[in-house]
């Protein structure tokens, strides 16, 4: 034998396989299956803090991709020269007015939670996404795992057959942007992609194979593709292995992704839009048990008529929130359930020649309601014109931090990189305490 | 033909003007701004200095489009959904009433200055008796919703030289013709390539026609827009223009720039029907004139500023222009 | 001796290094020089020019490992190598014939590097490099053009001038035509797929990291571009015309010709050309688009000067050291300039010297990219396993050990139809013309399968829809069944037989004992349905992970 063969065979480990799979075969006979989380799956295991894992709590994040205009959302300006054409509305909580095309969430107002100080100093759509995704910018030689990954990591179930992390992004433009990374939280907590409809291609057994003789195969999979992950212990090669190991529970969940399973009458109260049947698509499945669903929504981007996209685009998501919120809260879902809408940035003040307005990151809005939040919250302030943070400015790390307190995690939890520890947010980085309930 | 369009004269302001009326035999213009304000300025003076109407009662936002109701008194519209009647002279509010549920985007006076017509995203169009400010019609016909689900705009209004037929064009290229006496649609026009829907990049539209003129002889109707662009996060297709014979629902010519992009926002034939001039732009500024005989572009100038309005002189040799942080004046020429 | 400029980048590279340990962000620049750092380089410490590539490469990457104190992993086992190059030099895994010999890695190489497969292969990662792997007449264009052993420099010169004025350049505009709508796109692609650098974050704003990048540079790179329109299917270029931008003050400039920020270029005074001048010049236009004619060249042409400035003096060195930090990552997973996009001055290699040296010799040599290619799979560096025992891996900038790669879509498709084939089918004793023609036919059927696979890029993570699409398609099922293997196998007399000719068809080497084990174990269990049970073996074996990767 060479020697390198030898660093594949690891006697004591490969009989514990070889045993788990001759169990398996035998009880193949007598009828039974057998889960896949036997032993083969101490090699996933890493060392979680059982108690720091609250069950049931799911989170859904709105990714307004391309920067939403805070002036025509959350922030508007009344009179000012930077204010556009739109008039304010004044909401269900006193003295505190959104724009008029926001009518819904204008009487929602109460339950929502809102930042409008955000100053994230990042105007380029990429990076900008990145840190909004993640509460900081990867670097060189450090990767970190995105809101996705962590929310999937704390709280998808053991044995669940849902996805921990789904992804919705049918539009093409900034889809890259969206890269989420598992980093060292590990390949399984890597999203599953829908970007072309609303359910995985390729989810039901063909009529040739048995259940049987599918998951023995699987298992055979399983075995060998850890037999090579021993000694080649890379992110890309573990996902390799994840990315099969997910199937079977996939495959269980079908109907899942089969949005007519929910009733017309629900269908028709989010609306016909592809955003509006991929939000319900995302409540849906935090229903069952999938902790965390990014709906993308793009592309948001307004360099000339600003005015016109926001008129056409921002009733659309009043409307999404508003039936989300009352959808989870009918459901009783809404204590159990965070949900965010922002993107990777806001939109200038001022206006170009060709009414728009461009990117924007120094005073900024994101909204948020359910799970662990202040109601009625209104956070930070703006100048008269929308140009700077007049109080309490807000980075993404602060945000990113919220999102996950309110949720019930610790951001100061460290994980390990390798030998490295970790915490979910840089030091020094807090929640805002104003925000949470 | 053998002209060239100079720009001279520019105002730079801060705000951004929509819409514009001149006095008659002068070079007093009076716009609409983003300010919420009407302005004046007096075009003859070297350094114009600006008057604004002031009123507690006023706009409240965007006022997007200026008619005269008679001389000496303006009619504006506005993103607030009023119209309100103005004094030129004391620059003082006469009336104001609530026109439209939703932001108006045109308003217009018919040719024998009785009527007043606002057009609004509420896809309604209103008639209005000038003096009085009393509803005389209300033209519904422009679908509320786009084939995509989204909330449609009603972009423009023009009456025909006679008066006795009015045009209306919205976001998603339809153009409606009705009859002023009978209040009914007379006929439909479309011209779809004016509204660009994305399905697959960035799930939203862009464009609309924004303008629409009449020719001379009322027999044709210019339709004005932009064309198919790929990226709609900006203005970046060719300005585009149409003309249709109405009566007979004939697509006559379909004009593309050349080098410059965007929204013609304005149109206006010549008097005697020798051009037809289109104004607009997308981060800059542009004026286009064709050449009626061939329906083709005789001159096509990126100017400085995008022109939202413009209005002629007397002898169709002056352009008088409101846009983007700007008031102006261009000159039309025999080369 | 090391010199200032060298101690820095050892220090830059130690607080990369020892960063983890104080969290320090890795972008923290040492020295606050400002001068790029290939300026002033001293590469005394590498052996002469006159020694091999391969020489260089392990002189240089051993110094480091050396500073550093970690000793590189093992030399891969030859089944290994063998794959490894045969996938790298020409896309696909060895057929069982080529698997049985097992020469020296240099006489694999060698001839690997001189088949047609060869050629074929880099025109491919050439399309994916400048076009997104895009099918139609660039690709087409870009196989002649490799055919003929093509410079890249004359390549980008080609590609640029967008002039298929002969059935040899026939689609060669594709890269210009395809962005010419929009000017920001075609500018920034240029600069990332020729020059390795990303000019757009200087569109809006001064740039965040490099001192000198401001709205000036982005915008004069854009100049040379902004002139060139499409015309009926061509690419045109007027002969006048300025463009302006606003600097985040407000201010209007109009920029001047600057390649990467770079001194201004002089240009012959411009003039407006008058009304009449333009209206003539738009009928020629409508003219030549309704003769469906290629537009001439205009008499004056900035792009033909981006051209110009991108060859000459030391601007060539961002071609060169683009090409061969692409041609370095391909093979290690990563480039010797990370990210790939960001070649500017003020981001240090990993190993400043060698890149400087790999981009000089490619350039004395006339971009031959055979010989740098040769050169680094000739390292001991390219040669080392993929097995890494001890705790952590290293820091992957020091190549101490290969990176599992996963195959692109293509190879991956060609592998499994080599795989799942009849080994007879390849035999030993084919002519090569033969040879040739049946590994060609085999290149296109896996090009089919491609279009299932996610091209990996970044720290790539496989997504589950590929697992789907093995574990429940027919597609997948039909590959496995039915791509001759299984009926090959089913004529072996004993299971032993049939595994190990599975392991060495589709994994290119024998099963080890518990391997043979485990398989025997489930084909005997399955005697009644032998045909399903050794379709489930192959499908077993093409979808591993050991498949899936060029480990």
């Amino acid at each position: 034998m060479n020697p390198e063969s030898t660093q594949f065979c690891r006697p004591n480990e490969h009989d514990i396989s070889r045993r788990a799979f001759l169990a398996h075969s035998l009880a193949v006979g007598s009828g039974t299956l057998i889960g896949t989380s036997g032993a083969v799956h101490a090699l996933d295991e890493d060392g979680l803090n059982a108690a720091l894992r609250h069950s049931g709590k799911s989170v859904i994040l709105l990714w307004l991709a391309g920067g939403s205009s805070q002036l025509e959302t959350w922030d508007p300006k009344p009179g000012r020269l930077t204010g556009g054409p739109f008039l304010t509305i004044p909401t269900s909580v006193p003295g505190v007015h959104i724009s008029e095309l926001m009518p819904k969430m204008a009487k929602r107002m109460h339950k929502m939670t809102v930042i409008r100080s955000l100053d994230t100093k990042d105007g380029g759509h990429g990076t900008a996404a990145e840190t909004m995704l993640r509460g900081r910018k990867n670097e060189a030689a450090q990767l970190y795992p995105d809101l996705g990954s962590i929310i999937a990591k704390e709280f998808e179930r053991r044995d669940s057959k849902v996805p921990g992390y789904v992804s919705f992004y049918s539009q093409t433009e900034g889809r890259r942007n969206t890269g989420a990374t598992p980093a060292f939280l590990g390949a399984r907590y890597a999203p599953m992609i829908l970007n072309d409809g609303m359910k995985p291609a390729n989810i039901s057994r063909l009529e040739s194979i048995t259940e049987v003789d599918h998951r023995d195969r699987a298992e055979l999979h399983k075995l060998l593709s850890a037999r090579f992950a021993r000694s080649r212990d890379t992110e890309t090669v573990k996902s390799h292995a994840s990315a099969y190991a997910k199937v079977h529970g996939l495959m269980s969940s079908e109907s899942l992704f089969d949005i007519t399973q929910e009733p017309k009458w629900v269908r028709d109260q989010y609306g016909p839009g592809q955003f509006a049947q991929q939000t319900l698509m995302a409540r849906r499945m935090v229903e069952s048990g999938v902790p965390f669903v990014r709906v993308g929504r793009a592309w948001w981007d307004s360099h000339g008529q600003n005015f016109e996209t926001h008129a056409e685009m921002v009733p659309e998501l009043d409307h999404v929130m508003a039936t989300l919120m009352d959808d989870l809260e009918q459901r009783g879902m809404l204590d159990s359930t965070l949900v965010c809408a922002f993107g990777e940035f806001g939109r200038t003040p001022k206006i170009n020649a060709s009414l728009g307005r461009d990117h924007f990151a120094s005073a900024w809005s994101a909204a948020m309601f359910g799970c662990g939040l202040q109601p009625g919250a209104v956070y930070g302030k703006t100048d008269e014109d929308g140009m700077t943070v007049a109080e309490n400015p807000v980075g993404p790390g602060e945000l990113f931090a919220t999102i996950l307190k309110a949720v019930g995690l610790e951001p100061e939890k460290e994980y390990y990189s390798g030998s490295r520890p970790i915490p979910l947010v840089n030091p020094g980085i807090h929640p805002i305490p104003d925000l949470l309930s | 033909m053998n002209l060239k369009i100079t720009e001279q004269k520019r105002v730079s302001r801060p705000d951004i003007a929509f819409c514009l009326i001149r006095e008659e035999g002068t070079r007093r213009v009076f716009f609409g701004s983003s300010d919420a304000k009407i302005h004046t300025l007096d075009l003859t003076d070297e350094k114009p200095e600006d008057g604004a109407f002031e009123s507690d009662q006023g706009h409240q936002s965007y006022i997007t489009g200026l008619a005269m109701a008679r001389p000496g008194v303006l009619v504006s519209g506005s993103y607030d959904r009023q119209l309100a009647w103005w004094d030129c002279k004391k620059r003082s509010l006469i009336r104001k009433l609530p026109a439209h549920e939703k932001w108006i985007r045109k308003v217009v006076s018919s040719p024998n200055g009785k009527l007043i017509a606002s057009v609004a995203d509420d896809m309604v169009c209103r008639l209005w008796n000038s003096t009085t400010g009393e509803l005389h019609a209300e033209l519904s016909g422009h679908a509320p919703i786009t084939p995509h689900d989204f909330p449609s705009m009603l972009y423009t209004c023009a009456f025909s030289p006679d008066g006795q037929v009015l045009a209306t064009a919205d976001k998603t290229g339809q153009i409606v013709i009705w009859d002023i006496a009978s209040k009914k649609q007379i006929t439909t026009l479309e011209a779809p390539i004016m509204y660009t829907w994305d399905p697959r990049a960035r799930r939203h539209s862009i464009g609309g026609i924004r303008s629409l003129a009449f020719s001379p002889d009322g027999k044709s109707l210019a339709v004005g827009g932009m064309g198919k662009v790929g990226n709609i996060d900006h203005l970046g297709g060719q300005a585009r223009i149409e003309v249709f014979n109405w009566e007979k629902q004939e697509s006559i010519a379909a004009i593309e720039t050349g080098s410059v992009k965007g929204l013609i926002q304005c149109l206006a034939f010549h008097p005697d029907g020798n051009w037809l001039l289109g104004c607009g732009g997308d981060g800059k500024g542009c004026a286009v004139l064709i050449d009626p005989a061939k329906w083709e572009i005789a001159v096509e100038l990126q100017t400085q500023y995008h022109i939202h309005d413009f209005l002629l002189n007397e002898s169709s040799d002056e352009i008088f222009a409101a846009g983007h942080q700007s008031i102006g004046t261009l000159g039309i020429e025999a080369v | 001796m090391m010199n200032d400029t060298c101690f820095q980048s050892l220090i830059s590279r130690l607080v990369v290094l020892l960063s983890p340990l104080f969290l320090v962000p890795s972008s923290f620049c040492v020295g606050g020089e400002s001068a790029p750092w290939w300026i002033g380089l001293d590469d005394s410490s590498l052996p002469g020019r006159e020694e091999a590539v391969e020489v260089v490469i392990d002189h240089a990457l051993a110094q480091k490992l050396t500073d550093v104190g970690i000793a590189p992993a093992e030399p891969a086992s030859p089944e290994t190598l063998l794959r490894r190059l045969t996938l790298d030099l020409v896309g696909r895994i060895p057929t069982l014939a080529e698997s049985g010999e097992m020469p020296p890695a240099v006489e694999t190489a060698d001839r690997l590097l001189g088949e047609p497969g060869y050629e074929r292969f880099l025109a491919e990662e050439l399309n994916w490099l400048l076009l997104d792997g895009k099918n139609g007449d660039f690709r087409k264009f870009l196989q002649r053009a490799v055919a003929q052993e093509m410079r890249w420099d004359e390549i980008f010169t080609e590609v640029v001038t967008a002039r298929p004025d002969s059935e040899f350049r026939k689609g060669v505009d594709q890269f210009v035509r395809e962005r010419v709508q929009d000017q920001d796109k075609l500018t920034n692609d240029v600069s990332v797929r020729f020059f390795g650098v990303n000019v757009s974050c200087a569109q809006c704003h001064n740039h965040p990291y490099v001192k000198d990048w401001t709205q000036d540079t982005y915008y004069g790179m854009k100049s040379f571009f902004s002139r060139t329109f499409e015309n009926g299917g061509f690419v045109a270029e007027r002969e006048y015309g300025l463009i302006s931008y606003k600097t985040t003050e407000g201010e209007e400039r109009k920029p001047e010709l600057r390649f990467l920020g770079g001194p201004a270029l002089t240009e012959p005074e411009h003039r407006e050309p008058t009304d009449e001048e333009k209206k003539l010049e738009k009928a020629m236009f409508e003219d030549l688009k309704k003769k469906k004619e290629l537009p001439p060249a205009p008499n004056y042409g900035r792009r033909a000067r981006v051209i110009e400035a991108g060859l000459s003096g030391e601007n060539d060195d961002y071609l060169a050291r683009s090409l061969v930090n692409q041609v370095w990552n391909r093979f290690f997973e990563r480039g010797l300039v990370m990210p790939l996009d960001q070649m500017h001055g003020e981001n240090l290699p990993s190993h400043p010297v060698l890149l400087q040296w790999l981009a000089r010799d490619l350039v004395e040599h006339d971009y031959d990219l055979r010989r740098l290619i040769r050169g680094i799979v000739l390292s001991q560096a390219y040669q080392r396993s993929s097995s890494w025992e001890s705790s952590e891996r290293p820091d992957p900038e020091l190549f101490a050990v290969m990176t599992p790669r996963p195959l692109n879509p293509r190879q991956y498709g060609i592998s499994i139809k080599i795989g799942a084939a009849n080994p007879d089918y390849f035999p030993a004793n084919l002519t090569p013309e033969e040879w040739e023609k049946r590994i060609e036919q085999t290149e296109r059927n896996g090009e089919g399968m491609a279009r299932w696979f996610q091209r990996p890029g970044g720290t790539f993570h496989f997504s589950v829809d590929e697992a789907l699409y093995f574990s429940n398609s027919d597609d997948a099922r039909n590959q496995a069944l039915n791509g001759g293997l299984v009926s090959h196998l089913e004529g072996l007399k004993t299971v032993p037989e049939q595994i190990e000719s599975a392991y060495r068809s589709v994994l290119s080497r024998h099963p080890e004992q518990d391997e043979i084990d485990l398989f025997s174990q489930y084909l005997s269990a399955r005697t009644g349905q032998t045909k399903e049970a050794l379709g489930q073996m192959v499908w077993t074996l093409i979808t591993s992970s050991e498949m899936r990767f060029n480990h």
